[in-house]
C-alpha cells in the first residue's frame, strides 16, 4: 500500500503521512489542504485539535439540537414525535460528514457500537436519539459515570430486558452483558454474579414518554455476593466493584482499552498499546479523553505497520465530507443514498446485528459488501454537483486521468498506488466514448471504491 | 432501490438498455476469481445442503416437547405448551413439536424429518458470542478463525465451480469462512449487481459498456496482492465480487427477481442458487432473534411459524428442481434455554438442544437422547447437560452427505475425543 512505503522519505513527507492517517483513522479524513496546515504544526498539536471539544449538549453550537447549529434533516430529541430509523441514520450521517469536532463524533460512533442498541427491538427511535446524545455526552468523559448513565438509559433497558428484571422476577440479559461486553469481558465473572448482578440492577421502569423510573418496591435490596463480595448492593455499587474491586484487578480498564484500540488501531493491537492505554484510563479516574490521548501519540499507533478496513459509516461520511455531499440545504434524498449505503455495506447505524455491535476488521469486507461500496462509489460520483466537476475537468485541460489528483485532494489521499494509477489509466485510455466530466466522474468511482479509500 | 432515486444526475445504464455484444476478456482479467463465466462450467448435480441458523438461542423444550415430563411442567408454570395443543410424533409417547410446526410434524409422518436430540458440548458457554463460535467453528476447547463448512471447502476439490457456498444476507457466517476457500454473502437476486449498469448478458458473456470499462478498472485496481491482511481481504472480497455478480446475473434475469421478503423466501433463493449451474453445494439463511428473555410465548409461536413456512417452501422448491433427493435442510443454534423460566415469562441462556435434518434423505424419527430435566440432572447453573456433542452431528453431514473428506480432517478430532456420529442421514 502506498500508505506504507512512503513512510521512510524526508520528516516533514513523514509527518505529512502521519497526520494523514490520523485524521482518517481518528476522524473522517481531511483535505490534503488540512492535512498540509496540520502538518505544519505538527503531528502532536493536531492530535490535541482533534481531542479539543467539550460537552456536546451545553455547546452554544449544538443547541440547535441537529449538532449542525442548522435546520438540517431536523430531529425532535424530546421525544414527543417519533422519528423513523432512516431519518435518524441520515441526520447522523450528516452530523459526522460535517461536524467540526470529528474524533467526537467518531468516538460517539465507537460507544454505539460498545453499548450496541437497536432499533428493531426498542422501536423507539426517540429513545435510541436520546441514547445518541449520552453516548456523545459522554465520548471522552469519564466511563464510570458513563456505565451509570447507561444502566438507567430508557433504550437500554428495553434492549436487555432490563425493564422485565424486577424482584423475584430476575432477568439475566443485562447483568450478563454489562460484564460480558460492556466492562469485563468473558471469564471475569461467574453464572453466580450475572444473577446476583440482575438482583442489582433490579427496579426500573420505562414509561409511555420514554421516561425512566426506580421502583423501590420492585428492587431487590437483599444481600448479593457478587465478586465475592457481600452487602446490598444496588445498581451503582456492581459498576464501582465491576470498575475498582474486581478481584483480578483493573481487567475492565484493560478490556475497555483494547476494544477502543481494536476499533481505532488494529483488530488485534500489540499488548503494551493496551497496557499503556489501560494504565492512563485508571490512573485518571477512568478518563476517557486521557486514554484517547495515550492511544493516538502511542508509536503503535503512529507508526501502525497494519491497515484496517474503514467501516461504513466512516467511509461513506469521509466520502460526503470531501465531495461535499452532506451539509445544509440537501434533502432527504441526497442523504438518503449515504444511509442506505451504509446499510447495505452492514452498518446500519441504529441498528446494530446484535448487542456485541458490529464485528468489524475483515468481516466488513464480503462480496456482498464491497459490492455495496463499489455502488456506494458509483453513486457518491454521480452526486457529486456538476459546477464540481467542471471545476475539476477545467483544471486538468483535457487530460482526463489528471483528474485523479484533484479528487485525490479532496479526499485527503496523497498517493496511489501503481495498481490504482494502472487502472485509471486503462479506464481513460479504454473509454472513448463518454465526455470528459462523465470520465472525470469515472475516475472518482475508481478511487472511491480504491483500497486506499477504504483502508486506514 | 429503484433507479430514479439513484441517479438523480446522470443516466445510468440498465440491463434493458445494454447491447448484447459479448467480448473476450482481456488476459489481464483472467485471474483466478475472475474465471466466473467460463463457459466450461456445467449444470452442477449433487448433494446440496442448506443450513438454517435459528439466531439468538432457539428453546429446545418449546420446540420439541417433553409432554409427558411433570419437570417440565413444574419449571415452566407459564411456559409450558398444554399438552392438547403439541403436535405429538408417532412413534413417541413422550414427545411432540410446538404447534407452529405443523408441516415438519407432517414431513415427520412421512420419514422426512430426523429429531437430534441433547446436542450441545461440554463446559457449555452462556454467551451467545463464544457460544455461536463454537457451533460454527465446531471448535468447543479452543478459539479458531474457520468454520466447519469453510474447512469441508478448503479440502474439497474446486472443480470449476465459481461459487461453492452462499450465504442469503450481507453477511458471511464463519461456518462458511475457511483457511483457503471460502462462501460469498448474496443479499437478494435482484440486489445484487451493480448500480451503474450490469455488463453481463444473460448467456453469460460480457458486453462493453462504459459500466463495464468502469468494472473491468476496477478489477485492475484490486489486482494486487498485497500482504497486510485487511488489504488482501478487501482486495480479494472485490475481485470475488465482480466475479459472483457477473454469475449471477447471468443465471436470471436480477431485474425480475424480487428481493427476499421472507424466510421462506430467503430460502427459496437459497434453491434457486442451489439448483443453479454455478455449482453451489451449500446455501446459508439465518432467522431471529430467538432470544427470548421476556415475553416468548407469542413470539416464539411466530417465528416457528416462520420456520415451518420456510421448510414448506423448501420442500416445494426442491421438488420442483427434479432433484429432490439431491437435498438437505439443518437447523442449527448456539444454544438452547434454560429449562426454569424467569420472571419475565421468559428463558434466560441455556445449552443442549435439539436440531433438525429435513428431506429425503434422512433417516426419519428421534436420535440422540433428550437430556433429563430432573433438578439431580442439572449441571451446575441449572441447565442441561448434552447427550450428543455438535461434532457428532457435523460428522455425519460430512461423511454421510457431503463427502469427499474425512470428517476428522475437517472437525479435528481424534480418537481420545469420543465422537460417535450419529446415523441420522442415510
Amino acid at each position: 500500500m502506498a500508505l506504507l512505503t512512503a513512510l521512510s522519505a524526508s520528516p516533514s513527507a513523514r509527518t505529512r503521512e502521519q497526520v494523514a492517517r490520523l485524521f482518517h483513522r481518528a476522524a473522517f479524513g481531511a483535505t490534503v489542504g488540512e492535512i498540509d496546515q496540520w502538518a505544519a504544526k505538527g503531528y502532536d498539536a493536531t492530535v490535541e485539535h482533534l481531542l479539543d471539544f467539550g460537552t456536546s449538549s451545553t455547546r452554544v453550537d449544538d443547541l440547535g439540537g441537529d449538532g449542525l447549529g442548522s435546520g438540517v434533516a431536523p430531529i425532535d430529541l424530546t421525544g414527543a414525535g417519533d422519528a423513523t430509523v432512516e431519518s435518524a441514520q441520515r441526520w447522523w450521517l450528516n452530523r459526522m460528514a460535517t461536524t467540526s469536532y470529528p474524533l467526537e463524533e467518531k468516538l460517539t460512533l465507537y460507544w454505539h457500537g460498545h453499548f450496541a442498541t437497536a432499533a428493531k427491538k426498542v422501536h423507539h427511535t426517540s429513545y435510541l436519539l436520546r441514547q445518541n446524545t449520552l453516548l456523545r455526552d459522554h465520548a471522552a468523559a469519564n466511563f464510570h459515570a458513563m456505565c451509570n448513565a447507561i444502566t438507567e438509559d430508557a433504550a437500554m433497558l428495553l434492549w436487555l430486558d432490563g425493564t422485565d428484571n424486577q424482584r423475584n422476577e430476575l432477568n439475566e440479559n443485562y447483568g450478563r452483558e454489562f460484564m460480558e461486553l460492556f466492562t469485563l469481558g468473558r471469564d471475569r465473572y461467574s453464572q453466580h454474579d450475572v444473577v446476583e448482578a440482575a438482583r442489582a440492577f433490579s427496579g426500573y421502569r420505562v414509561d409511555g414518554f420514554g421516561q425512566v423510573t426506580f421502583h423501590k418496591d420492585l428492587h431487590d435490596d437483599g444481600v448479593k455476593t457478587f465478586l465475592g463480595q457481600r452487602g446490598r448492593w444496588g445498581a451503582t455499587d456492581i459498576t464501582d466493584i465491576v470498575l475498582d474491586r474486581h478481584p483480578d484487578g483493573p481487567v475492565a480498564a484493560r478490556y475497555v482499552a483494547r476494544r477502543m484500540a481494536a476499533f481505532f488501531h488494529r483488530p488485534d493491537p500489540e499488548p503494551a498499546l493496551v497496557d499503556a492505554m489501560a494504565a492512563s484510563f485508571r490512573g485518571n479516574g477512568y478518563d476517557i479523553r486521557a486514554m484517547v490521548r495515550t492511544l493516538l501519540l502511542r508509536p503503535e499507533f503512529i507508526t501502525a505497520s497494519r491497515l484496517t478496513i474503514k467501516s461504513p459509516a466512516e467511509l461513506v461520511a469521509g466520502a460526503a465530507r470531501g465531495l461535499g455531499l452532506a451539509g445544509r440545504g440537501l434533502d432527504s434524498a441526497d442523504l438518503d443514498v449515504l444511509a442506505r449505503a451504509c446499510s447495505e455495506m452492514g452498518q446500519a447505524l441504529f441498528n446494530p446485528p446484535d448487542v456485541s455491535g458490529w464485528k468489524g476488521g475483515v468481516t466488513w469486507a464480503n462480496t456482498a459488501t464491497v459490492l455495496a461500496r463499489y455502488n456506494f462509489a458509483a453513486l457518491a460520483a454521480d452526486q457529486v454537483r456538476q459546477d464540481v466537476i467542471q471545476r475539476v475537468v477545467d483544471d486538468v485541460q483535457g487530460v482526463p486521468a489528471a483528474t485523479a489528483k484533484p479528487w485525490m485532494d479532496r479526499l485527503g489521499l496523497l498517493s496511489l498506488s501503481p495498481t490504482t494509477e494502472q487502472a485509471i489509466k486503462e479506464y481513460v485510455t479504454r473509454e472513448k466514448k463518454v465526455d470528459d466530466a462523465a470520465l472525470a466522474r469515472g475516475v472518482l468511482t475508481l478511487l472511491l471504491a480504491s483500497p486506499e479509500f477504504n483502508l486506514r | 432501490m429503484r433507479e430514479t432515486e439513484l441517479s438523480r444526475r446522470r443516466f445510468l445504464e440498465l440491463s434493458g438498455a445494454l447491447a448484447a455484444a459479448g467480448v473476450t476478456a482481456p488476459v489481464w482479467l483472467r485471474m483466478s476469481e475472475a474465471a466466473a463465466l467460463d463457459p466450461g462450467v456445467r449444470a452442477v448435480g449433487g448433494r446440496k445442503l442448506l443450513v438454517l441458523l435459528l439466531q439468538g438461542g432457539n428453546d429446545g423444550l418449546n420446540t420439541v416437547v417433553p409432554y409427558t415430563s411433570s419437570d417440565y411442567y413444574r419449571r415452566r408454570p407459564t411456559l409450558a405448551l398444554n399438552p392438547g395443543g403439541v403436535l405429538k410424533l408417532a412413534g413417541s409417547t413422550e414427545f411432540g413439536l410446538h404447534p407452529s410446526l405443523k408441516t415438519v410434524h407432517d414431513l415427520y409422518g412421512k420419514g422426512q424429518v430426523a429429531i437430534v436430540q441433547g446436542v450441545g458440548y461440554d463446559d457449555p458457554n452462556l454467551s451467545h458470542f463464544d457460544s455461536m463460535d463454537i457451533w460454527q467453528t465446531a471448535s468447543p476447547t479452543r478459539a479458531v478463525g474457520s468454520g466447519w463448512l469453510g474447512r469441508w471447502l478448503d479440502v474439497t476439490p474446486e472443480e470449476g465451480r465459481p461459487i461453492r457456498a452462499a450465504a442469503i444476507g450481507n453477511q458471511l457466517p464463519t461456518l462458511l469462512v475457511g483457511g483457503t476457500a471460502s462462501g460469498v454473502a448474496i443479499p437478494s437476486l435482484n440486489g445484487f449487481r451493480f448500480y451503474d449498469g450490469i455488463d453481463t448478458t444473460a448467456k453469460g458473456s460480457l458486453t462493453e459498456t462504459e459500466a463495464y470499462r468502469l468494472h473491468q478498472a476496477f478489477l485492475t485496481c484490486v489486482s494486487s496482492k498485497p500482504e497486510d491482511p485487511a488489504a488482501a481481504a478487501y482486495v480479494s472480497a472485490a475481485r470475488k465480487a465482480v466475479a459472483a455478480v457477473r454469475s449471477v446475473n447471468a443465471m436470471s434475469d436480477p431485474t425480475k427477481a424480487k428481493a427476499p421478503a421472507t424466510l421462506a423466501d430467503q430460502v427459496a433463493m437459497a434453491v434457486t442458487l442451489l439448483s443453479s449451474n454455478l455449482g453451489i453445494e451449500i446455501a446459508f439463511v439465518s432467522e431471529g432473534s430467538f432470544d427470548h428473555h421476556a415475553g416468548q410465548l407469542p413470539a416464539h409461536a411466530k417465528l416457528l411459524t416462520s420456520v415451518d413456512d420456510a421448510v414448506a417452501r423448501f420442500m416445494q422448491a426442491t421438488a420442483a428442481t427434479g432433484h429432490g433427493n439431491d437435498y438437505l435442510l439443518m437447523t442449527m443454534s448456539e444454544f438452547g434455554r434454560r429449562p426454569e423460566e424467569n420472571g419475565s415469562n421468559g428463558t434466560d441462556h441455556g445449552t443442549a438442544a435439539p436440531l433438525f435434518a429435513i428431506g429425503p434423505g434422512v433417516k426419519g424419527g428421534l436420535h440422540g437422547q433428550q437430556p433429563k430435566l430432573a433438578a439431580s440432572a442439572l449441571d451446575e447453573n441449572k441447565n442441561l447437560v448434552r447427550a450428543v456433542e455438535l461434532r457428532e452431528v457435523f460428522a455425519t453431514v460430512i461423511e454421510k452427505w457431503l463427502g469427499r473428506a474425512d470428517a476428522k480432517d475437517v472437525l479435528k478430532y481424534s480418537a481420545k475425543d469420543g465422537i460417535h456420529p450419529i446415523a441420522f442421514l442415510r
